[in-house]
């Protein structure tokens, strides 16, 4: 859905909404005695926020709405007023609440950071105790007809609820038929994400199918082989479900009560946030990097029982943060669901013919990472519409087929994730970019008549450098291609494109995996201790007989196979200059860094290259374009990340303005 | 005649989504109401054949409205418009006989689904 149109309307009441927030909030403040009207209106002042936010995508200002209404709830139900902690705490909150709403309205974008207000305000309730109120057990309803059909459906957190209407329909068309879960088993939360029919008559099965075929939040009706008569005997002893008795224990053995008891656990669901997990996930982080800088420290002493110890507890810390990090995997199409619709109506309102195929939506990818995918790759294919694929009379003319084609490919490399969107519209044309550069001066013809293709197509990646000759509604504003590449590079990701003028366009986002672990290779530098990730060096290399530099005026190469690559230094400022033989003779290891530019680097020493836990540094840090994130090293002090190749690339592109200059 | 609804929900903006919703679905909008009062009020009124409520509002919640409104039309068609996280609400409504639920945020495709489906019903 388009979101622009709303946000103006979104911005103009959330105001509203945050204001009155406030203005409530100070009541409360004076407020001598608890007052379950005013604390309702702020709860529900707080609610509202959240659904308009999370509704034109500003899942985080959400995320800070709901935290805050939650706690609101809380009050109302503990018939309490907040401390004056909670207080301080809860005006914080309003107050990023309000400084989002600003950086929205002004660039239509939140990057304002609110982990720390929202994890200050978990700090004063539970939320899993409030949402989950203890319950007692309901037993497993042992029935032993044969169930007919299971539904399943697609995961989402609401799920539970699309299968409690499910069933309320399906009981409106027969009297015949029970669950499991029932009804009032889902209303206590036990749901695994299917739900089991029982029925003696298989003429309902074609009619249940029929009944859900339109229903989008179930992922697939399966039917159930018809029982063998043999088994007719046991049919015959079972209790039968009467239909509408819903969730009794009927567990007559001993020993089946056991795991009666323990499956209707198993299919209790638990809620938690996004947040939440990640204040889990980032905990357990942390444990696993103490972890390994005990392990370096202290376990060569250790007595070998104590080793033993050691290396079970290792053992468990990983595979408890691998599961952990699981968790937060989830398949592309959780957001590419809305693809299809975007394509359809940039396309329609454009008068074009286009067909959208995603391939590899299954592919599960870190939350995080996709949800930062999601504004980019809808720009990629707004533009792939608007400016990529022709109109329908030019299509005709160069014999192309009459629909436009776009195709999202996900693929899974290594540990990165490849999306790829390919369009077969007029592709962009070089001559109009080196056009466009020269109009806007940021480039002397000179340069650009040197300048290899896949350097002037990331032209487009400039800030403010659109080639549409008129702002269209659809793109040419809002998010440009600058983003989406700063989008990319911020997750450690790299923005590659490549076109073809009459044949089409290809954007391709490689991303990591996950944001959590990364390979790092550690050096020392200057005194000091950095990394650099592992996936975008090629290979490391210590100048001995068999490596010689080539040295030429004050700028050292290296020869490798066909190609003289130059040869740089890292200094003390994380700038890199060129390598000299008179400065800096005594520094003989390097590492081989890829890309567009393929250079070696020389650090001080290479130490070692290891899994490491990094963690994403928030806004104001994130703005250092060569900081990607941060672990933490041996003697449990920070340790930047540093992207080499970014590092690299920047340095070329300086020295292109400066010759220009 | 056109098939027509209420939209209930106390926050503008939610209310101007919905109805741009519709009216691409080609539904006229009959009315909209702030909280849960006003639509029980309007719904006498407009008798609209479909009804958006929203959850959690001011003065009168959507629960108590559903029961309220299906106590004098046992026929009206409700959809629940809930916010994640609150299936239990959700769960409580379809059991006091709203038809279905949409989520917020919601893609008019969801929309549509939803409501295609209970105006057949």
């Amino acid at each position: 859905m388009d979101m622009r149109k709303y946000i103006n309307l979104f911005i103009e009441e959330a105001d509203k909404y945050i204001k009155a927030f406030f203005t409530l909030f100070d009541q409360l403040k004076d407020a001598s005695a608890y007052d379950q009207g005013l604390i309702n209106e702020i709860f529900r002042n707080a609610h509202s926020i959240k659904g308009m936010a999370a509704s034109v995508g500003f899942g985080n200002m959400a995320d800070l709405a709901h935290k805050l209404e939650e706690l609101f709830h809380y009050y109302r139900d503990a018939k309490v007023l907040p401390d004056k902690k909670a207080i301080e705490a809860i005006s914080a909150g309003i107050d990023v609440l309000y400084q989002k709403l600003m950086v929205i309205k002004d660039k239509q974008q939140d990057d304002i950071d609110a982990a720390a207000v929202i994890a200050r305000l978990e700090g004063f309730y539970s939320p899993m105790a409030q949402q989950h109120k203890p319950m007692a057990l309901t037993g497993q309803l042992i029935s032993k007809k044969a169930p007919l059909l299971v539904i399943y459906f697609k995961r989402s957190p609401l799920a539970i609820a699309k299968a409690f209407v499910v069933i309320k329909r399906l009981k409106t068309m027969s009297d015949a038929i029970s669950f499991y879960p029932s009804a009032n088993e889902l209303k206590v939360g036990k749901f695994e994400g299917y739900i089991k029919v029982f029925g003696e008559n298989n003429k309902l099965v074609g009619i249940i199918e029929s009944a859900l075929a339109k229903e989008s939040a179930v992922s697939r009706v399966e039917r159930l082989q018809e029982r063998p008569a043999s088994r007719s005997k046991t049919k015959e002893k079972a209790p039968k479900a009467t239909p509408g008795q819903d969730a009794v224990a009927e567990v007559k053995l001993a020993d089946k009560g056991k795991r009666a008891k323990r499956s209707a656990v198993a299919g209790k669901l638990i809620g938690i946030t996004p947040a939440e997990l990640d204040f889990i996930i980032n905990g357990m982080g942390e444990i696993y990097l103490h972890k390994t800088i005990l392990a370096k420290r202290l376990k060569p002493g250790l007595e070998p029982d104590a080793k033993e110890v050691f290396s079970r507890m290792s053992t468990l810390i990983k595979r408890t943060y691998g599961k952990l990090i699981s968790l937060r995997m989830v398949p592309f199409q959780h957001i590419s669901q809305e693809f299809p619709y975007i394509i359809k109506m940039v396309s329609e309102r454009q008068k074009k013919r286009v067909r959208l195929a995603v391939s590899g939506e299954g592919i599960e990818i870190d939350r995080m990472i996709l949800e930062e995918l999601k504004n980019p790759l809808i720009h990629i294919l707004r533009n792939a519409v608007d400016h990529g694929i022709e109109g329908n009379a030019v299509r005709k003319e160069r014999g192309k087929p009459e629909f436009g084609s776009i195709h999202i490919k996900v693929e899974r490399k290594a540990e990165n994730i490849q999306i790829s969107v390919h369009d077969d519209g007029r592709g962009i044309a070089l001559q109009d970019l080196k056009a466009k550069a020269k109009q806007l001066g940021v480039l002397s013809e000179g340069t650009l008549e040197k300048m290899p293709d896949e350097d002037v197509i990331r032209l487009i990646t400039r800030p403010g450098f659109s080639l549409a000759g008129k702002v269209s509604e659809i793109s040419g504003r809002g998010v440009g291609m600058d983003i989406v590449k700063n989008v990319v590079e911020k997750l450690g990701g790299r923005l590659v494109i490549t076109t073809e003028e009459g044949i089409g366009t290809v954007f391709k986002l490689i991303v990591p995996l996950t944001m959590a672990i990364q390979e790092i290779i550690i050096v020392q530098n200057q005194g000091e201790e950095i990394a650099f990730p592992t996936r975008v060096i090629e290979t490391t290399m210590v100048l001995d007989d068999a490596v010689s530099l080539v040295h030429e005026k004050d700028h050292a190469f290296i020869r490798l196979k066909e190609d003289l690559l130059p040869a740089y230094r890292l200094n003390r400022h994380m700038n890199i200059e060129p390598y000299t033989k008179d400065k800096h003779n005594g520094c003989r290891q390097a590492v081989l860094i890829g890309g567009r530019h393929p250079s070696l680097l020389f650090v001080d020493k290479l130490k070692e290259t290891r899994q490491t836990v990094i963690k994403r540094l928030p806004y104001p840090f994130n703005r250092f374009r060569f900081l990607s994130a941060v672990t933490i090293g041996d003697r449990g002090v920070p340790m930047m990340i540093i992207d080499p190749m970014r590092l690299i690339d920047f340095n070329f592109e300086q020295q292109r303005s400066r010759q220009d200059g | 005649m056109p098939n027509s609804v209420l939209i209930v929900d106390d926050a503008v903006f939610m209310r101007t989504m919905l109805k741009d919703i519709f009216k691409s679905m080609g539904i006229d909008v009959a009315g909209e109401a702030e909280n849960g009062m006003e639509a029980i009020e309007l719904y006498d009124a407009l008798k609209p054949q479909l009804i958006t409520m929203d959850i959690i509002m001011p003065d009168m919640d959507g629960i108590t409205a559903v029961k309220e409104i299906l106590k004098n039309d046992s026929q009206a068609k409700i959809i629940m418009c809930s916010a994640l996280g609150q299936e239990a609400f959700v769960m409580e409504s379809i059991e006091a006989g709203a038809k279905d639920f949409i989520v917020k945020p919601f893609t008019p495709e969801e929309v549509k689904e939803v409501v295609s489906r209970v105006l057949e019903e």
